[in-house]
């Protein structure tokens, strides 16, 4: 589906991700690693081709390097960052049919597909109010309709589940299950209770480049203490990342 | 999109505005009507001089406008389907429309008003789209700032001071009046008497439209952004037409106008006639009778008035034949009559006469003399306000119009060759 080659990221200069390669098929990936490690930036290069210095990406096989194919990659991947903004001025509907339009649709098709989107994170019957009068868990779900409204092939989603209470991240879970089905969602988050909920495959990240690649079950195997840590998802964590603590993400 | 954009538009600051910029083209073109008549082009040279002020204030609105959206917009146009130019474009035209609206609002309310009240003449419509033009660049600039500079408190007063600031300025330094008029502010003074210079309307037009459209696409400020060949393209043509535009301002050195009579006249006809624009008539009764008093007086001499037509002063004057011109600005009171009598006696009395004999060979007698003539025959006594001896003055208003009529033949020859002095005076 999406594939990465020989990427290699840097921030302000300094080297974050060098020469990476690897690809993500359909269902969820959950990236998780220490704080700094560069999940974000590592999902914003994906976010953004004509960001990279080098064309090291492909969808579908097709390489992302000119304008038109930038274009088209656009239009097929959907972004939540981590602090999801919203414009006050919007209803919730105005501001997934706006996400619509950016990503290429029709004027005449944005209702439909925003209306769509809002029915599938079960906003529909807010979709007159402001954004700004929901509550931090509801604006997060507008902000997921919005990933979601292009009906991508990949969707990148940055600490998502950051803010929600557990009933609206059991919601979470469920949608992004439920949508995985014929489509790449690469999520990084620091909680292991969505690699467990959600994640078919798990890539813990490392200052070094990645430290762990596989299903969730493996990482667990990786644990050999467990004994004062949540879980054993926790301890494989902590075994792959030589992080001396408890879990962070 | 563009339709839900400007639902948006017109629910936030942008529609107070364009409700402003309503109010005071309103405000601003009714104050600046002539006293006594009632004419669309002080209309039109009051919503120029607004600009001054309607600039300023949408400067101001549309960069808080543009700071509100920009951190939103960062967040996704990057990242989009449509290219981040027309993104930007489409949300600055969101902004733009409720506050043009409100400037078309404005100029239909004083259609109406107008139409109730009988106002005489149409307005030129280059010039309405250049004063609207003017509005047009200030959203530009407004927006632009906004975009660049953030959500501070200070940024929409910071743009609406710099926008006025720009525009006081091109007005105080000594620039050429084609530069002066590159700048965003329609100063000049509409007439009946005059053509209009289209070519600078039209490149105003140009200019500022292009102008505003190159300010908010290229201010962007943290956005990654392909350079599409349809973007540099668009940039390049903006720059031409900015470059065509300013041209042409150049090439007319600024100028709006040009004086010409456009020989529209109503007419009242007795001893003499006068004839005036139509939407001068109501002061025909008055200047009839002031003139058919200054000819009681002027009586077999070069200076009775047999035709007047209303007329403009300098380039443009041209009555028609066997007329003479009247120039008439307002009918507010009877004083305005009698300046137009006052204009009529320094053209074509004795001034001609002492213009030729050079200033040189006038002596304070004479300018004196002359001058206590002309309000005489005028009865303008403004004229004479400043003299320190107004006796010779007092004499001549006090003698019967038969005796006025009298010495002013006796003395006529001394008159028109600016040779009279006080000495020749009653």
């Amino acid at each position: 589906m999406v594939e990465v080659r020989h990427l290699s990221l840097r921030q302000a200069g300094r080297l974050i991700h060098d020469n990476i390669s690897i690809s993500f098929g359909p269902g969820v990936t959950v990236l998780l690693g220490p704080n700094g490690v560069g999940k974000t930036t590592f999902l914003e290069g994906l976010l953004d081709p004509s960001s990279l210095r080098q064309r090291a990406i492909l969808l579908d096989g097709r390489s992302v390097d000119d304008e038109q194919s930038i274009r088209d990659y656009y239009a097929r991947v959907g972004f939540m960052p981590q602090r999801w903004r919203f414009f006050a001025g919007f209803t919730v509907l105005e501001t997934v049919e706006y996400a619509a339009w950016l990503k290429g649709y029709r004027s005449d098709r944005l209702r439909a597909a925003a209306l769509t989107a809002l029915e599938w994170v079960g906003l529909a019957h807010e979709a007159r109010s402001k954004v700004r009068k929901l509550s931090g868990g509801m604006q997060q779900r507008v902000g997921l309709a919005e990933a979601f409204v292009n009906d991508p092939r990949v969707v990148l989603l940055d600490e998502p589940t950051v803010g929600l209470d557990p009933a609206q991240r059991v919601l979470f879970r469920r949608f992004v299950l439920a949508k995985s089905g014929d489509r790449a969602i690469i999520l990084s988050t620091h909680l292991t209770d969505d690699v467990e909920a959600t994640a078919r495959r798990v890539i813990v990240m490392s200052p070094g480049g990645i430290a762990f690649d596989g299903a969730p079950a493996e990482l667990a195997a990786r644990g050999r203490e467990t004994r004062g840590v949540g879980s054993a998802l926790e301890a494989g964590y902590l075994a792959v990342s030589g992080e001396p603590g408890e879990a962070r993400g | 999109m563009l339709r839900i954009l400007v639902r948006v538009g017109f629910r936030g600051p942008a529609s107070a505005g364009g409700i402003a910029v309503a109010l005071l083209t309103v405000w601003l073109a009714i104050a600046a009507m002539a006293p006594g008549l009632r004419l669309w082009t002080d209309l039109v040279t009051g919503l120029s001089s607004a600009s001054l002020y309607t600039g300023p204030l949408v400067a101001g609105v549309t960069a808080f406008d543009a700071a509100r959206w920009s951190s939103f917009s960062r967040a996704r146009s990057p990242f989009s389907a449509q290219p981040v130019m027309i993104v930007r474009l489409v949300h600055a035209v969101s902004v733009a429309i409720p506050i043009i609206a409100g400037y078309v609002l404005g100029v239909g309310v004083l259609a109406i008003y107008a139409t109730v009240t009988n106002v005489y003449g149409n307005p030129y419509a280059p010039w309405l789209l250049a004063v609207g033009s003017a509005i047009v660049v200030a959203i530009g600039f407004g927006y632009s700032v906004g975009s660049v500079a953030g959500t501070y408190w200070f940024v929409p007063p910071a743009a609406a001071l710099a926008f006025y600031a720009v525009l006081v300025a091109s007005r105080s330094l000594r620039l050429s009046y084609g530069v002066i008029s590159l700048f965003p502010y329609v100063t000049n003074i509409d007439s009946i008497f005059v053509e209009y210079v289209t070519s600078t309307m039209i490149g105003e037009i140009v200019l500022w439209v292009s102008l505003a459209t190159l300010l908010i696409m290229l201010a962007q400020r943290g956005i990654r952004r392909i350079a599409t060949v349809r973007s540099i393209a668009l940039v390049a043509g903006l720059v031409a037409f900015a470059l065509i535009g300013g041209h042409l301002v150049l090439q007319s050195d600024g100028q709006y106008t040009v004086g010409h009579n456009p020989g529209d006249f109503v007419c009242k006809t007795g001893a003499l006639t006068v004839c005036l624009n139509p939407g001068y008539a109501q002061a025909l009764p008055e200047l009839y009778s002031q003139f058919r008093q200054l000819n009681m007086r002027t009586a077999g001499t070069a200076l009775v008035a047999h035709r007047l037509e209303q007329n403009v002063e300098g380039v443009g004057d041209d009555p028609g034949t066997g007329a003479r011109s009247v120039y008439l600005e307002q009918f507010g009171s009877r004083k305005d009559v009698e300046l137009a009598a006052y204009r009529y006696v320094t053209k074509y009395g004795a001034t001609p006469g002492c213009v030729s004999r050079g200033i040189e060979h006038e002596s304070q007698s004479t300018t004196e003399a002359i001058e206590d003539v002309n309000a005489w025959l005028s009865g303008f006594t403004d004229a004479v306000a400043g003299f320190s001896n107004l006796s010779h003055f007092g004499r001549l208003t006090s003698m019967a119009t038969h005796a006025g009529n009298v010495w002013f033949r006796a003395h006529q020859r001394e008159y028109f060759a600016c040779t009279l002095r006080l000495a020749d005076l009653p």
